[in-house]
């Protein structure tokens, strides 16, 4: 990255630095950088913000069903064909 | 406490665990042919592999385990096919923007696309998760990634894998997982925006 992409750099580039940003593995040019447009951008101060949320929103989701809170069930008559199936196997 | 050996039970398992493990499956792959299909696999996996259970574990755990090695494999499939691109479509312009989301003229260059601009949020995630519509419009948001790009999204946020664990599997370079990560994001802050936190 130049100085001048460093110090102005876009919404695009910074928006695309979150996902580095969270694995901590900015270098120190883009951290800078990003540092100074969140300064200045508020649009991007949002979407940092809004993709933590995004984040915890879906790890969230997934513990629900892992702990067996929201139940999608199997169609029935496909869960009767699978027991079917695997009963013929079981007793093969 | 004594440890209970556990056992197989076989003859039980579709009753007992094939829509929780469904419920599982579905939630990660997002269609349903392909979430029944690779649970019905799991139980006749774990049928064939019924020697390597360690009896220290729970017979649900295992099975989620076998699932799990499917999602993965899933996903890898997916990332390895139409080796030309690691995402679904091309994303990146010839100034590198992303299309749809910021402007690209030379003007406005890189800045937020005027329909794509986030807004504040009328409401909170604590708020949120008391609802139970927020859970389904959650469910819909990412039924509508594409597969190449929640990949990545799926195996970070659902599965709790590192960054390296993931880009391992899908043989892809940490480049490119943050590039599939970040179009996953930006494709469901704006779904979440437009059907739950600004609804």
């Amino acid at each position: 990255m130049g100085l001048k992409d460093t110090l102005l750099m876009r919404c695009s580039n910074a928006a695309a630095l979150a996902e580095k940003k969270r694995d901590g593995k900015l270098s120190l040019a883009e951290r800078i950088g990003l540092q100074i447009h969140l300064l200045y951008c508020s649009l991007c101060r949002i979407f940092f913000k809004q993709s933590e949320i995004v984040d915890k929103s879906y790890e969230w989701y997934a513990d629900d069903i892992d702990l067996g809170d929201k139940v999608h069930p199997l169609d029935p008559s496909r869960k009767e064909a699978l027991d079917k199936a695997f009963k013929d196997e079981l007793n093969k | 406490m004594a440890e209970k050996a556990n056992t197989l039970d076989p003859e039980h398992w579709i009753e007992r665990y094939s829509d929780y493990l469904y419920s599982y499956a579905f939630a990660r792959l997002r269609k349903e042919e392909v979430a029944q299909d690779l649970v019905q696999d799991t139980f006749f996996s774990a049928l064939k592999a019924k020697d390597t259970f360690l009896q220290n574990a729970s017979e649900k755990t295992w099975l989620v385990s076998i699932l799990k090695r499917k999602i993965i494999d899933y996903y890898r499939k997916k990332s390895t096919q139409n080796e030309l691109s690691i995402l679904d479509k091309p994303i990146e312009g010839e100034d590198g923007t992303m299309e749809h989301f910021f402007e690209n003229t030379t003007a406005a260059g890189g800045h937020w696309a005027s329909s794509s601009i986030p807004n504040r949020w009328g409401k909170t995630f604590e708020t949120s998760v008391e609802s139970d519509e927020f859970f389904d419009i959650l469910k819909r948001c990412l039924t509508k990634l594409p597969e190449k790009t929640a990949a990545a999204f799926v195996l970070k946020n659902m599965e709790g894998m590192e960054t390296e664990e993931i880009c391992k599997e899908l043989n892809i370079s940490p480049s490119n997982y943050w590039v599939m990560m970040h179009r996953a994001k930006l494709l469901l802050r704006e779904c979440l925006e437009n059907n739950w936190f600004n609804k």
